[in-house]
């Protein structure tokens, strides 16, 4: 019988004789450049609402095929642009302001909206239709930088057709609904494309288009905003994230 | 102040790593991964270090968001594209013993719920209230998961009876 213990407790120090930690401050940096990366994004907003549009207006996400035409900035960029921190404080300041103002409804005061809140619920969704290639964000959405965020936003790019992204979004939508921790229920947000996601917990917005998939978690009892808020907070995720 | 609060969180990081690594390591399978996970785990503390910092444990967090990040196959991929190339060390990671190989091997066996309750509890030095706060679950539905884990464990780490009569 082997003492697992012991086991335990050799593996702990094997790793710590042999583990080599980048430093603190790439940790810092690198969660000051996930900022910055959303902002970049939003730079070729004005492209992806055109497009975006067009496939929203037909009511599909990405049933035309192929990869999307809207130009990104390498993710793998050692150094993303930064846009000035007015900008940066905007587009969030955008975001709070409409996550914060629908009478009736609030973000969960205090709480710490994180993205692992999905995860014993979520499943591989990402393998939805041959997996996703491509790198992506995981977004914290601050208006200053040491403030909480108030929502978590991912997106994931890199599936190898519309189609598959598609895919993906409606597997994760399958999954929340089969989670057993939380009971989550979910609805199309008006004629956006996107679904809404709700919990006792939180609220997910669900976008796809093109060869992305764009979440972005908010930390709520509330259950489902107002169908403006709905709408407006889709159509961010879409000029923003997708 | 800022400064201040950099060199707190920087004490934390590095009297946290090792641990940080170890349950990563035990979910992944891969020292190197591990260490990328447990990277961006601590990029996901930092913008919440004021608060994160008055946590009794706030190491407990980090681990936790660490095995997260670890079991999902698509975020290792999205972080292996990007940040990851960016921040590790050139050289490659010694290899573990092979004793801490078999180990994690035997995890990987292990259901998933089996496996993040051993690692956070036994490798996270994570209480079983707080793993079935963050599980979502009755504090005895993580005992038997504990319990289960480590007689699979057991038993996957026996000597096989053919080693045995070579032994």
């Amino acid at each position: 019988m082997p003492d697992l213990d012991q086991l335990l407790d050799n593996l702990v120090a094997d790793v710590r004789s042999k583990t080599r930690a980048p430093g603190a401050s790439p940790a810092i940096k690198q969660a000051h450049r996930r900022r910055k990366v959303v902002v970049a994004v939003g730079a070729v907003a004005a492209v992806a609402v055109i497009a975006a549009g067009s496939v929203l207006a037909a009511g599909t996400l990405g049933g035309s095929g192929g990869k999307s035409s809207v130009a990104r900035p390498p993710t793998a960029s050692p150094e993303p642009p930064a846009l000035p921190e007015a900008a940066i404080g905007e587009r969030y300041r955008t975001l709070r302001k409409t996550l914060t103002s629908a009478p009736g409804w609030a973000v969960t005061d205090g709480a710490v909206p994180d993205y692992t809140f999905l995860v014993p619920c979520g499943g591989d969704w990402s393998a939805a239709g041959g997996g996703a290639a491509g790198a992506g964000h995981n977004l914290g959405l601050s208006v200053s930088r040491d403030e909480p965020p108030v929502a978590w936003a991912e997106e994931l790019e890199g599936f190898p057709s519309p189609a598959q992204a598609s895919n993906a979004m409606d597997q994760l939508v399958r999954n929340l609904a089969s989670c057993t921790a939380e009971s989550w229920r979910s609805q199309p947000i008006g004629q956006t494309g996107a679904v809404l996601a709700f919990s006792d917990a939180g609220v997910l917005w669900i976008a796809a288009k093109g060869a992305s998939v764009a979440t972005l978690a908010v930390a709520t009892t509330d259950g489902p905003p107002p169908l403006a808020v709905q709408v407006e907070v889709a159509h961010l995720i879409y000029s923003w994230f997708v | 102040m800022a400064a201040s609060r950099e060199s707190d969180f920087t004490a934390f990081y590095h009297a946290s790593w090792p641990r940080t690594v170890a349950c990563a390591y035990a979910i992944a399978g891969d020292l190197g991964e591990a260490e990328d996970l447990a990277q961006e785990a601590y990029s996901r503390a930092w913008p919440r270090w004021s608060s994160l910092r008055e946590f009794d444990d706030p190491a407990a967090w980090v681990r936790h968001v660490a095995t997260r990040l670890a079991v999902s196959r698509w975020r290792r991929a999205r972080i292996a594209a990007g940040f990851l190339a960016r921040t590790r060390a050139p050289e490659p990671a010694a290899p573990p013993s092979e004793a801490t190989a078999v180990l994690v091997a035997a995890l990987k066996q292990l259901p998933e719920a089996q496996r993040r309750a051993i690692v956070l509890h036994h490798l996270g030095e994570l209480p079983v209230v707080e793993i079935a706060r963050i599980e979502k679950c009755p504090e005895g539905t993580v005992k038997a998961r504990l319990a289960r884990g480590r007689a699979a464990l057991a038993t996957l780490l026996a000597p096989q009876d053919g080693e045995r009569s070579h032994a």
